[in-house]
């Protein structure tokens, strides 16, 4: 898919940022399970590291030890205010624009945030972003969707949620659905959740609990998501000057880049 | 939104501005919540703060400290002056007030303690 800068950003606003607005508490409520090797980077930290969250959601990766000082921040106003609630550092910014000093940030995790992100530019410069506020020496840890959600035979956690998938192989959906972006005139294929995935960006139904009486029908967000091939985040840090890949691996249906910033 | 916080934050993003730091701030709200005093911790992040912003910016909200603008030398072994770094840099939090860019005037609200950094796309250079 080919965008113009105008287009993606209209298309994130209204597939990402907006859908985020409305099922934040849902999103929340869904979103508690820290994932091991998120953990694992992070207890990289020593006393007096500055950790950084881009896109921290619910706050999900902050903890309550004194020994760090943790940062978090979010487009979403009200997840961002669930951070708050929850008595952690925490502001609101686009991750294309980080509105911090660069060389300050010890670790920084983005977990599952550049797969909103609607071009490969658009990507590469939220990767650059984290690399510039880096110090020298620091680490950041990226996690996004992979497109290959089966991998060595085993399904992706995502997969194995399904009803229908367990325990047979994957189906894959033979009639795609599509919806139709008017304000930018594109359509996006609509996925089948916990299906593999045929293409590489796509709209994800999230589909609201709705109290009881309080609508009759539930609620569905179209949320957009470009998925990443193989080497596809890879290839996209090496485009970076002054940063190495150390680690690049498939953690359940994700591929995670982990790069440090090597010069100021 | 701690003053730690603040001496990370810049408007640098913003169209025509080249250092964007640091943000002026009006405090409309300022609340003290003690915590946990971590003298580790304290003595790791000092080298890294931006020393003269942190003085200043304790000076612009109104907290009265005798922290002067060069920062000791032998900081790490003075209980007292770790603490006061603590109690300025932890403890006081602006609840509601703004962050003003230093070069164009471009106010970003903060709310609820959270301060909202958002720009418009026209905004972004």
């Amino acid at each position: 898919m080919s965008l113009n800068e105008k287009n993606a950003s209209e298309l994130e606003f209204q597939h990402v940022h907006d859908v985020y607005e409305n099922i934040a508490s849902h999103f929340s409520e869904t979103r508690q399970k820290p994932w091991p090797n998120v953990v694992k980077f992070l207890n990289k930290s020593k006393p007096g590291s500055i950790v950084l969250d881009v896109g921290c959601g619910n706050a999900k990766y902050f903890t309550n030890t004194s020994d760090i000082f943790q940062l978090g921040c979010d487009r979403s106003t009200q997840l961002a205010q669930i951070c708050k609630n929850r008595n952690h550092q925490v502001f609101n910014c686009d991750c294309l624009q980080l509105p911090i000093r660069s060389n300050c940030v010890d670790l920084c995790i983005s977990i599952a945030v550049l797969h909103h992100l609607a071009t490969s530019d658009r990507r590469l410069k939220a990767l650059k972003e984290i690399n510039r506020v880096l110090a020298v020496g620091g680490q950041a840890l990226v996690y996004v969707w992979a497109k290959e959600q089966c991998r060595n035979q085993n399904l992706s956690t995502y997969l194995k949620q399904s009803k229908i998938n367990k325990p047979k192989a994957v189906s894959t959906p033979e009639v795609t659905k599509e919806f139709c972006v008017e304000s930018i005139d594109i359509n996006l294929p609509i996925h089948t959740n916990r299906s593999n995935f045929v293409h590489n960006d796509l709209l994800v139904p999230w589909k609201l609990n709705q109290k009881k009486e309080q609508e009759n029908e539930s609620k569905t967000h179209l949320r957009y998501y470009h998925v990443f091939e193989e080497s596809e985040l890879k290839l996209l840090c090496e485009q970076i000057d002054n940063c190495k890949v150390i680690d690049y691996y498939y953690d359940q249906g994700n591929w995670c880049v982990i790069f440090e910033k090597i010069t100021i | 939104m701690k003053l730690l916080t603040h001496n990370l934050l810049s408007s640098k993003s913003l169209k025509g501005v080249k250092v964007g730091y640091p943000l002026r701030i009006v405090a409309k709200d300022v609340k003290i919540s003690e915590c946990e005093f971590n003298k580790e911790f304290v003595k790791k992040i000092i080298p890294k703060l931006d020393w003269k912003v942190f003085v200043n910016a304790a000076v612009e909200i109104g907290q009265t400290s005798d922290l002067s603008d060069e920062l000791i030398e032998d900081y790490e072994d003075d209980d007292d002056y770790l603490k006061k770094v603590h109690h300025l840099l932890m403890e006081v939090e602006i609840i509601n007030g703004e962050l003003i860019c230093p070069e164009t005037d471009r106010v970003f609200p903060i709310s609820a303690g959270i301060p909202n950094l958002l720009l418009n796309e026209n905004e972004v250079s």
